[in-house]
Parts: structure tokens; C-alpha cells; sequence
């Protein structure tokens, strides 16, 4: 009895917490080739952002792309998250809950607060690390022109396209990024709450059962 | 419920004989002191307030979370090592009741301990600045939360384990459920590249008491507005960890065999 108790708990304990979480649906609107993409890759990309109502927010120019890398913290989270496993020549539907996205905030005018956000990525390709001569190589080997720094300047000779943030960087969006910055947070508080006050309720029911076990 | 609060109050004497207060005293010196000195080497800097507030409060929630795993984690254990649990059992009170004296005693403890601290430091701070900061007190409540949240896991741990493992557990609650994401992502992903510690940081995280939501220093030391809404969350958050480890405790202590 013990054991399956013990389980059963441990069980329903991982299962409300994961549910807690809020996720990122991705969805393969045609498929690609190559390599999967990874946390650290360097990807580049076309899109379309769009509120769920379909309101279009952003899109890249025809023919324009844009470099990212997963998991850097220039991008929105939600879309970091959308892009692992991305494939060359892929494209994906990624849907950004508000909480990976701009929160409670919104980016006013264009997205509201507490806005969900809907990408429509293409891979243009999945780019390795830049050498020192400028130059990056894509998922095939082939060699490409890396495109300038806002200085001007190429590949790693700028302050920008250090690979890693610096720690105060990180520190200060952390700063930002604390909870009491968004309204969003005590509801996200009350919704762990929540789900731990069911736990609470389960164990109380189990401790009445089980002493009524003991004690008939 | 009477004889669960007669147990608190004498278990809260215990922990006054054991001469928690004194250490507590040491603390208030400590903090009193503390303003002067770190003024003293500020060379009139303007950051003189925000760097005082900040080593304050660091002390204070660090004490706190000490105080809550030495109290949490040695009362019980100490109980059943001396035999004093058996009289006390043998009177009718429950084993969840003889549990929830010892947290109640833990509170009190911690409460008046925390009230003392933060008072003695808003009066010093108040002394060299000249104006009374009651932001002061909303962080020692802060660190009161945390300490209760660190007391109960150690507590839960302490009615089958030993006090030292006890402890280590409380310890280890304390210091995984106080990593930031930003430490996470710089110091593992970024840095290290280890997915895998991050993945597993992120998931002992979501699986322990989420201590960082309690460290409100940051915008309290910069001026800002924490709203009423986010305390009264927080407060909520820490009271129902409390009352889900109390009852896992109060399940596993039906177990054991005295």
C-alpha cells in the first residue's frame, strides 16, 4: 500500500506541476532538411508576427532575413523555445503564450498586455559560429557573408556580436525581468498556489482515510 | 488545540533556553553597527543608503534561514533521542497536533527574532539618513516568509531523518529554490554550456519551494514599489508549502514506530 501511495503522490505532484508551466506549440507547416537546430545555434530566419486575432505585427521585408541564436536573450523566449529542432528550409507555426513572450507589459502600441503572439518562421539556414575573417559557413559547408554590425564592423571585432552576453547583462535583465515588474506575476503566484492547495487538500484526505484505516 | 498551543509555548521557552535570543541580540548589534561602518568607508559616495539596505538585508535573511534549519531541523529528533516524545504523546494530543507545536514554536521563534532585527536596523538606518524607510520591514517580512518555508522542509525531513540530514535538506531547498534564472542561464547554459545541469537546476527548481519570489531587496534598496498584491501572493504561496510539508510530515511521522 505504502508504495503505490508514495507513487501516486510523487505522481500527481510532477503532473501539476508541469501543467503549471506555461508551453509553446509548434506546428510544421512544410518540412526542411538538414541537421536540427540546437540551444547555442545560430539561425537564420524570415517571419510573421501576428496577434491571434491576426492582427499582423511584424514581418521581415521579401527576400530580408534575420539572425538569431536559440537561447540568446535578445529574442523573446517563447521563441527560442519554438526554435529548437528547427531544420534548414523549414517552416514552423510557433505559438507564444504571453508569459514567454512581453508579459504583462505588452510592447505597446503594437502588442497589448498579456498577449499571446503567433510566428510563421522560415529557416533560411542554420549557421555555425562566424571565424575572425568574417565569414560564416551554413549547414552544408558553404561559406556566406556574414552581415555588419551596426558599427559597421564584422563578426566578433564589435561589441555586439560578442558570442556571450556579458554577466552584467544578464544581471541587469534579471534586474528587469524580476516579477514585481509585471503585473502577471502574483497571477502566476496564485496559479502554483492553487495547484499546491490541491496537493494540500489530497494529502488531508489521504492522512483522513488512512487514520480511519488505523482506527475504525 | 489548547494542549497543541500549551506544547508551542514550552517548546518556544526550549528554544529560549538553548539561548537562540542571544545569538539573535549578536545579529541586532551587528545591523546596529552596520550603517556607521559601511558609511564610514563610502567617502561620500550617494550610494552609501542603497549599499547599507543591501548588506542589511542580506544578513537578516541569511540569519533567518540559519535559525530556521537549526530550529527545524534538531527539535524533534532531539525529542525522540531523549525520550521526552513518550510522556508527551501518551496525553491526548495527536502526532500532527505534536507537529504543528513544534512549527508554531519555530514561528514565534523566528517572528520575534526577525521583528527585532528589522526594527534595529531601520532604526539605525533611520538615525544616519534621517528619514524612517518602512520598506525596511516589508523585506525582513520577506526573509520572515522564506525562513518559515526553509523551517517547515526541515521540520517535514527531521520526523524521519537525522538532524544533520535534515538540515543539509533544508540547506539544499534553500539554495537551489534561490537561484535566479539569470544565474541559471549565464552560469550553465551560457557559460558552461550544460544543458543537461540546466535542465536539471530548472526541474529541482520547479519541484522545490520557489524561494527567489521572496527576495524583494533589489527594488526595495532602488526605490521601487512592490505592489500589495505581489506581498499578498507571496504570503499565500509560503503559508500553503507550510501546511502541504506540515501534513506530508504529519503522514510520514504516522509511520514511524515509537
Amino acid at each position: 500500500m505504502r508504495p503505490q501511495l508514495g507513487t501516486l503522490i510523487l505522481a500527481l505532484f510532477l503532473t501539476s506541476l508541469a501543467l503549471a508551466q506555461p508551453q509553446v506549440k509548434t506546428e510544421t507547416i512544410s518540412a526542411g532538411k538538414g541537421p536540427a537546430a540546437q540551444a547555442g545555434d545560430e539561425v537564420v530566419i524570415s517571419y510573421k508576427v501576428s496577434l491571434p486575432d491576426g492582427t499582423l505585427v511584424e514581418k521581415t521585408e521579401d527576400g530580408s532575413t534575420f539572425k538569431v541564436k536559440i537561447g540568446s536573450s535578445e529574442i523573446i523566449p517563447g521563441l527560442s523555445q519554438g526554435l529548437v529542432g528547427i531544420q534548414r528550409e523549414e517552416s514552423r507555426r510557433i505559438e507564444i503564450p504571453a508569459e514567454l513572450a512581453y508579459g504583462a507589459l505588452g510592447s505597446p502600441p503594437t502588442i497589448p498586455p498579456n498577449s499571446p503572439l503567433i510566428f510563421e518562421v522560415t529557416a533560411v539556414y542554420r549557421s555555425s559560429h562566424s571565424h575572425d575573417d568574417g565569414h560564416g559557413h551554413d549547414d552544408d559547408g558553404h561559406e556566406h557573408e556574414e552581415e555588419p554590425s551596426r558599427d559597421g564592423s564584422r563578426g566578433r571585432t564589435s561589441a555586439e556580436a560578442l558570442d556571450r552576453p556579458a554577466i552584467s547583462e544578464f544581471l541587469i535583465r534579471d534586474f528587469y525581468t524580476k516579477p514585481w515588474r509585471y503585473d502577471s506575476a502574483p497571477k502566476e503566484i496564485w496559479r502554483k498556489s492553487g495547484v499546491l492547495t490541491g496537493l494540500s487538500i489530497g494529502l488531508l484526505l489521504i492522512g483522513y482515510f488512512l487514520s480511519k484505516r488505523a482506527n475504525p | 488545540m489548547r494542549v497543541t498551543l500549551y506544547l508551542a509555548k514550552l517548546y518556544l521557552l526550549g528554544s529560549v533556553r538553548r539561548q537562540i535570543h542571544l545569538a539573535t541580540l549578536f545579529m541586532a548589534v551587528i545591523l546596529l553597527m552596520l550603517p556607521a561602518y559601511i558609511n564610514s568607508f563610502s567617502l561620500g559616495v550617494d550610494a552609501f543608503d542603497r549599499v547599507a539596505k543591501d548588506f542589511g538585508l542580506t544578513i537578516i535573511s541569511y540569519f533567518s534561514v540559519v535559525m530556521a534549519i537549526t530550529l527545524g531541523s534538531s527539535s524533534v529528533p532531539k525529542e525522540l533521542e531523549t525520550r521526552a516524545l513518550y510522556p508527551i504523546l501518551a496525553r491526548p494530543i495527536s502526532r500532527g497536533g505534536y507537529l504543528t507545536a513544534h512549527f508554531i514554536a519555530l514561528t514565534v521563534a523566528l517572528a520575534a527574532s526577525l521583528l527585532f532585527l528589522g526594527s534595529s536596523f531601520s532604526i539605525s538606518m533611520a538615525a544616519m539618513v534621517k528619514s524612517f524607510d518602512p520598506n525596511i520591514l516589508q523585506g525582513t517580512y520577506a526573509c520572515f516568509l522564506q525562513a518559515i518555508v526553509v523551517g517547515a522542509v526541515c521540520l517535514a525531513f527531521s520526523v524521519r531523518c537525522s538532524p544533520a540530514l535534515a538540515g543539509t535538506v533544508g540547506a539544499a531547498a534553500f539554495l537551489i529554490g534561490s537561484l535566479s534564472d539569470a544565474f541559471i542561464r549565464f552560469f550553465l547554459v551560457e557559460d558552461r554550456g550544460s544543458a543537461l545541469s540546466a535542465a536539471l537546476a530548472k526541474a529541482l527548481k520547479a519541484a522545490l519551494p520557489d524561494l527567489s519570489l521572496f527576495n524583494i531587496k533589489d527594488p526595495m534598496i532602488h526605490g521601487l514599489a512592490i505592489p500589495p498584491g505581489y506581498m499578498l501572493s507571496i504570503s499565500y504561496y509560503a503559508i500553503i508549502w507550510v501546511i502541504l510539508l506540515l501534513l506530508a510530515a504529519r503522514l510520514a511521522f504516522q509511520k514511524v514506530d515509537l
